[in-house]
């Protein structure tokens, strides 16, 4: 009794103690609140420059906004956005856009067009065929689809497409399916992407049939139809068409990275640079596909001192502006050359920052003056 | 006499609560000091071998010569850990991409190849103190140096100076912030960090901000000229070990600080990179 006594008799400075707790929350300054201002217009001479932004863990609001009003400032009047199905559909049919919200939205008041990205990052519970384990789900890859869940990842394009419309015009479909990395580690399969990029079109014409959908999005690999990691642009994209997938896709995404050569250096299949593009495009002529435009939605040249395959930072601007320059001159079919990347929320402490044009600090790269610089002449 | 101590089903709960706590507690303590045997210490001490990973790209730390032999400071430094472990040291050579993957797997039991930790990963990698800080250094005339640097004093010290950069490299980034942020620093862009220092060194420029392996090997020739202090930007290279690999980590960590202690690690320093990269006149380089 006594216990229950003593217990009583302290219950009141426990409230006392618990109000203090409060208080000191509410004496707490509010987070900042970040307006986004008036309405922009990206000012341009030259409107093909884009960028591939990663603000999909970029936490702070005011961290989105200032990278977005970055990239109006360079000049770009569009960027690429990554929307990965996990982080918007945790469990099946419950969405949540709060995020992709703020991004599309701000992106949208800076006047700037988004071209999202979809897929990869598959929700654990769709990792597994429709009444499997989600636990073991879990532990699979993050890039695994079933073939049995590709009609669930459709559902994810129908409903992104649908709350966007109006506001995201261009979907990318998948990233790299020809690289055993985002194939979720098993054998490519162009037959299967077809299937998938069949499903996926079909609903998000569903949604909206004025969006672009874009297929593709190959990386450049000259790895043969026997390697373990990827296969060849050029051969997928042709086993693609010859799998139907011509139907359903309205424009094609490329990667186009320049690595050591300058942007004007010939193509070749042996070889993989700027003009690349130029090959896929051959393909896409050859299956009746010539009216279709293609955006490279990721592009650029690396100055790391370390990567063998990485430039100068003299030469990464030269060869940058260059790109655009030819580009503009010869691919009237290209609308966009989106640079990867433009800024990464936190540093990678490797080569691939040396791919940004603005430090995590925001610190704007010499290259970033000097784009910006040139769509301002 | 037994004590009783009533109870109503809440407090139950608490005590149930606070017991489980406890138990876990010392579950996870079990758990911690119980950890499972370092295999890969235990592998390279039963074989009498240790496999560096090493993406020899990348003189003068890792490289390969005209004989296909590996060569640098790092192999160096590998080879000197290995001495010291008793053990030879067998080298991986891969692609810098390849190095944490192949770590991780199993394949190799070690990282040396001027690698930059990288905090996010340390749920599976592990990284020794740094044995080498490379990064953005600015080099000036040996008279002329400033004396202290914090980013303050560096800025005051710049005001009113030509910093010769290498275009869109990572001096030309710190020396435009410091243009910004002082109205007299000019910046002097040059095409390679090696003309950026000979305009230094031919009068064109008070300072030359430039990653420090190129300063070092353009310092070898050039006594009037040196580090004005530590690097601006630094970057720390540490050797990576799994971090499964408790032991094998442990015992990498001592023998850095024996071969700091008794002046190897400096003497390999001097060997690649010059008397610069230890010379510190006026105690500001550490």
């Amino acid at each position: 009794m006594k216990v229950v006594q003593r217990m009583r008799r302290y219950r009141g400075w426990g409230a006392r103690a618990l109000l203090l707790v409060l208080a000191c929350f509410a004496l707490q300054p509010p987070p900042p609140l970040v307006v986004p201002g008036p309405p922009q217009v990206v000012r341009t001479q030259h409107p093909i420059v884009c960028t591939h932004t990663r603000l999909t863990d970029e936490v702070e609001p005011w961290k989105v906004l200032r990278t977005l009003e970055m990239v109006r400032a360079m000049g770009a009047p569009t960027l690429v956005e990554y929307f990965p199905w996990a982080y918007h559909e945790g469990e099946p049919n419950q969405f949540n856009w709060t995020h992709a919200e703020m991004r599309v939205d701000f992106a949208r008041h800076q006047g700037l067009t988004v071209i999202a990205r979809l897929g990869g990052l598959v929700p654990a519970w769709a990792r597994v065929p429709p009444g499997g384990d989600a636990a073991e789900g879990a532990q699979r890859v993050d890039t695994f689809l079933p073939e049995e869940r590709f009609a669930d990842f459709a559902d994810y394009v129908y409903a992104f497409v649908r709350h966007f419309r109006g506001r995201v015009g261009h979907v990318i479909i998948w990233n790299e399916p020809n690289v055993t990395l985002e194939w979720g580690f098993r054998p490519v399969d162009p037959g299967a992407y077809a299937r998938l990029l069949k499903m996926a079109y079909t609903r998000a014409k569903a949604a909206d049939p004025e969006v672009v959908v874009l297929g593709g999005a190959l990386a450049p690999t000259l790895e043969p139809a026997t390697s373990e990691l990827a296969l060849n642009d050029l051969i997928y994209l042709e086993r693609l068409y010859a799998a139907g997938a011509g139907a359903y896709f309205d424009a094609l995404a490329a990667h186009a990275y320049g690595l050591k050569f300058p942007p004007e250096e010939p193509p070749a299949p042996d070889v993989l640079n700027f003009r690349r593009v130029e090959l896929l495009r051959a393909i896409m002529n050859a299956n009746g596909d010539s009216a279709k435009p293609i955006y490279i939605t990721e592009s650029g040249w690396n100055d790391s001192p370390r990567w063998t395959h990485a430039v100068r930072p003299l030469a990464r601007v030269e060869y940058t502006l260059r790109a655009f320059e030819w580009a503009e001159a010869h691919w009237p079919d290209v609308p966009a050359v989106c640079l990867w990347a433009f800024r990464y929320p936190a540093p990678q402490r490797s080569y691939g920052d040396y791919f940004t044009l603005v430090t995590p600090e925001f610190t704007a790269k010499p290259i970033y003056e000097a784009i910006r610089d040139w769509t301002q002449e | 006499m037994k004590l009783q101590f009533p109870m109503s089903n809440s407090q139950r709960w608490l005590a149930a609560l606070f017991g489980l706590a406890a138990l876990g507690l010392g579950l996870g303590s079990l758990a911690f000091f119980a950890q499972p045997e370092d295999e890969a210490w235990a592998r390279i001490r039963a074989r009498g071998v240790i496999v560096v990973a090493t993406d020899a790209s990348y003189p003068p730390f890792s490289a390969v010569d005209g004989n296909g032999n590996l060569f640098g400071f790092d192999i160096d430094l590998g080879d000197e850990l290995g001495r010291r472990l008793g053990v030879r040291v067998d080298y991986d050579n891969l692609t810098y991409d390849a190095l944490l993957p192949a770590l991780v797997a199993g394949r190799d039991d070690a990282v040396i190849s001027a690698f930059v930790p990288q905090p996010e990963r340390l749920k599976e990698v592990w990284f020794t103190r740094p044995y080498f800080t490379a990064g953005t250094v600015v080099v000036s005339r040996a008279e002329d140096r400033p004396q202290a640097t914090d980013d303050r004093s560096w800025l005051s010290w710049a005001n009113g100076r030509t910093l010769a950069v290498e275009y869109g490299a990572g001096g030309d980034v710190v020396a435009r912030r410091w243009a910004r942020e002082a109205p007299a620093v000019t910046v002097l862009a040059k095409p390679t960090a090696q003309e950026a220092l000979a305009a230094l060194a031919a009068g064109e420029a008070q300072a030359a901000l430039v990653d420090a392996v190129t300063a070092y090997e353009f310092l070898k020739g050039q006594p009037g000229l040196a580090l004005a202090g530590p690097p601006v930007d630094p970057e720390p290279y540490a050797i990576a070990v799994s971090s499964r690999s408790r032991e094998l980590f442990a015992v990498l960590e001592r023998t850095l600080d024996e071969m700091e202690a008794d002046g190897t690690l400096t003497a390999l320093k001097v060997k690649w990179f010059g008397e610069s990269v230890v010379s510190d006149p006026s105690g500001i380089v550490d």
